[in-house]
């Protein structure tokens, strides 16, 4: 037995093929929620790459014995003018406090993004037997890979804790 | 405490302090400044100690002190750690007065934090010159030119310009007079404007921050009297201690004042936030709206002023018969003899002294109630399957001025139900109390659904 199909209702299959996936994908986004946000403007937003920062951050609460290899390991995952300042205005108060002491940090969300395309995160550090909310400004260099900044003090962590 | 030598300026010397000729014959105390002082201080006398008649500093009338570091809860705080120190260098004079010079960063948080750094508690202050400065002339004399001071640190002259986080360009000067003035706060700089200040001070002032290794540059001297070197960084030194008894009032045979009257307190201002829909009566949901006619809302927020109700000692004097102690008569007795004045007895005076406050910034935005929500994803959504949430939380806008008062016109509300108006920020906080947080909700409407019933 021969079957035979001519060229037109071959063309019509395919095409109903087509069109019933082009429905059930309509659907499944649907289903998902998928136009709303698209609608919204909103996107999926993947976790920021925190490697450098985070264990720099890390660094700057558990200073070693060595002040300069410290400096040095903080700095390596921060920008040059955050380096300049921590070095300036930070190492010395957490040199004399937290010499020797260990510390953990983990990423909880971007708490803000400001207009220059930097951002501030909010991290969990647990140094000692505290653990706190720290908020950090961080900036992307040219090859987009996040850096630290800053470290924001108590006092301008207030308005984001307050939100 | 800490404490290590270091010298200011001393290869600039001649130049530098050259200004204060110029500076010693236009003295002022600053505004305000001005302190019931254990003996009263003379301020063109006090600093004629300090600076020589060819305008140099004079050393070898001084006692230097050194450089003095210590915690300071007015300084910037690094979460978990701790305040950053404060840094001054410190000299003594021969009549036992305190010369106070703190680095640029330190000068910054104290003049932001007058009354807590004990700024305000000079009997007098002194700008140095040696800077590109704004008003030309390379002096600064009291707190209105602090402003201007600040701004020649950030390096760029006169019309140097701070960007605020909303993209407003602000003159520094006039920003940082507002720091001063305490109707912003310094932390309104946002994180970028705030790293880029703190690097100019640390790149301006050489070692600034970096524990007087190399060389500060010092740019305003505070003169504290003997009677206050318990408030100055470092504390008395012998000599002062020994001045100050020496400076005690004779024993007289008055009624001494009161132990202690009533401790002073801080009433804080009412901070108003009011939030009302102008038009229309019963919004529509934009999506069921052809015209997309939306809600117009009107936000407002002031502070008002934080009252400080303090008590003083005042003593009740009557006339005595005669002279005193010191054979003086100073008054007339009601039968015409002369007398002298005797305290016999003291009152607690209540007085107030009253400080505005401003907003440092607010911002406003329209949230959809939790109860709401609840309606539209649970009761509606039975009768709409697949209603959702279209955008339950607007921003509308927001202000860094003193007070605020605005309209926003044809908010396009997409959700049906009860929408709170919120207004959050922050105050400016005065000189007796701290900024505040404020938020929540200040008023509600209601945004109306048109729905259509089919009966059989």
């Amino acid at each position: 037995m021969e079957i035979t199909f001519s060229r037109k209702s071959l063309s019509n299959a395919i095409g109903f093929l087509l069109i019933a996936a082009a429905l059930f994908s309509g659907y499944y986004a649907w289903s998902q929620g998928l136009f709303d946000r698209w609608l919204d403007g909103e996107t999926l937003q993947a976790q920021p790459v925190t490697d450098p920062v985070l264990k720099s951050l890390t660094s700057f609460y558990a200073p070693g014995a060595d002040r300069v290899a410290w400096e040095e390991q903080v700095c390596s995952g921060m920008t040059e003018k955050g380096c300049q300042l921590f070095r300036a205005l930070y190492a010395n108060p957490i040199w004399d406090s937290a010499q020797g002491q260990t510390a953990s940090v983990a990423f909880i969300e971007v708490a803000e993004t400001l207009n220059d395309g930097s951002q501030i995160w909010k991290t969990n550090v647990t140094a000692g037997e505290a653990s706190i909310p720290v908020y950090i400004h961080v900036t992307q260099n040219e090859e987009e890979q996040w850096l630290l900044n800053r470290v924001l003090f108590a006092q301008e962590a207030a308005q984001y804790e307050n939100q | 405490m800490k404490t290590n030598k270091e010298f200011s300026m001393k290869h600039s010397r001649p130049l530098f302090f050259m200004l204060f000729i110029f500076i010693s014959l236009f003295l002022d105390i600053a505004p305000g400044f001005a302190q019931d002082t254990t003996p009263p201080v003379d301020p063109n006398g006090a600093w004629a100690e300090v600076v020589n008649a060819d305008g140099s500093i004079n050393y070898a009338n001084l006692t230097d002190g050194g450089v003095v570091t210590q915690p300071a809860d007015w300084m910037p705080s690094i979460p978990g750690v701790g305040p950053v120190d404060a840094e001054y260098h410190v000299y003594t004079t021969p009549s036992g007065n305190t010369i106070l010079m703190p680095t640029a960063s330190t000068l910054f948080f104290m003049s932001a934090n007058p009354n807590e750094s004990g700024f305000n508690a000079a009997a007098t202050t002194l700008g140095t010159g040696g800077l590109s400065t704004a008003e030309g002339n390379n002096v600064f004399t009291g707190i209105a030119g602090l402003g201007t001071l600040f701004a020649s640190l950030t390096g760029n002259g006169p019309d140097a310009t701070v960007s605020l986080p909303n993209g407003e360009q602000m003159l520094s000067s006039t920003f940082f007079q507002q720091v001063i003035s305490g109707q912003t706060d310094l932390y309104a700089l946002g994180p970028v404007g705030l790293t880029d200040l703190l690097l100019s001070f640390a790149s301006q002032s050489g070692a600034d921050f970096l524990n007087g290794d190399g060389l500060n540059l010092y740019t305003y001297m505070l003169l504290y009297p003997p009677g206050q070197c318990n408030t100055v960084p470092g504390g008395c030194t012998p000599e002062q201690l020994a001045l100050l008894l020496a400076l005690l009032p004779p024993v007289d045979d008055d009624i001494s004042a009161p132990n202690s009257c009533p401790a002073a307190f801080v009433t804080p201002g009412r901070i108003i936030r009011v939030g009302t829909l102008i038009e229309p009566n019963y919004p529509l949901v934009v999506g069921q709206d052809p015209d997309k006619r939306g809600v117009d809302i009107s936000v407002s927020v002031s502070v008002q002023p934080t009252i400080r109700t303090y008590y003083t000692p005042e003593p009740i004097v009557e006339c005595k018969a005669g002279a005193n102690a010191n054979g003086v008569t100073n008054c007339t007795m009601p039968n015409g003899q002369p007398g002298h004045e005797k305290i016999v007895g003291w009152d607690c005076v209540e007085r107030t002294e009253s400080y505005p406050e401003c907003i440092s910034f607010a911002s406003a935005s329209l949230k959809l109630t939790s109860d709401s929500k609840d309606w539209i994803l649970n009761e509606l959504s039975i009768r709409y399957p697949g209603a959702y949430l279209h955008n339950p939380n607007i921003s509308i806008g927001s202000s860094d001025n003193c007070t605020w008062t605005e309209t926003f016109d044809h908010l396009q509300t997409a959700d049906p139900g009860n929408w709170d108006i919120t207004i959050s920020g922050q105050t400016s906080g005065t000189p007796v109390s701290e900024p505040r947080n404020f938020g929540g909700a200040a008023g509600q409407f209601g945004v109306w659904l048109k729905e259509i019933a089919i009966i059989k």
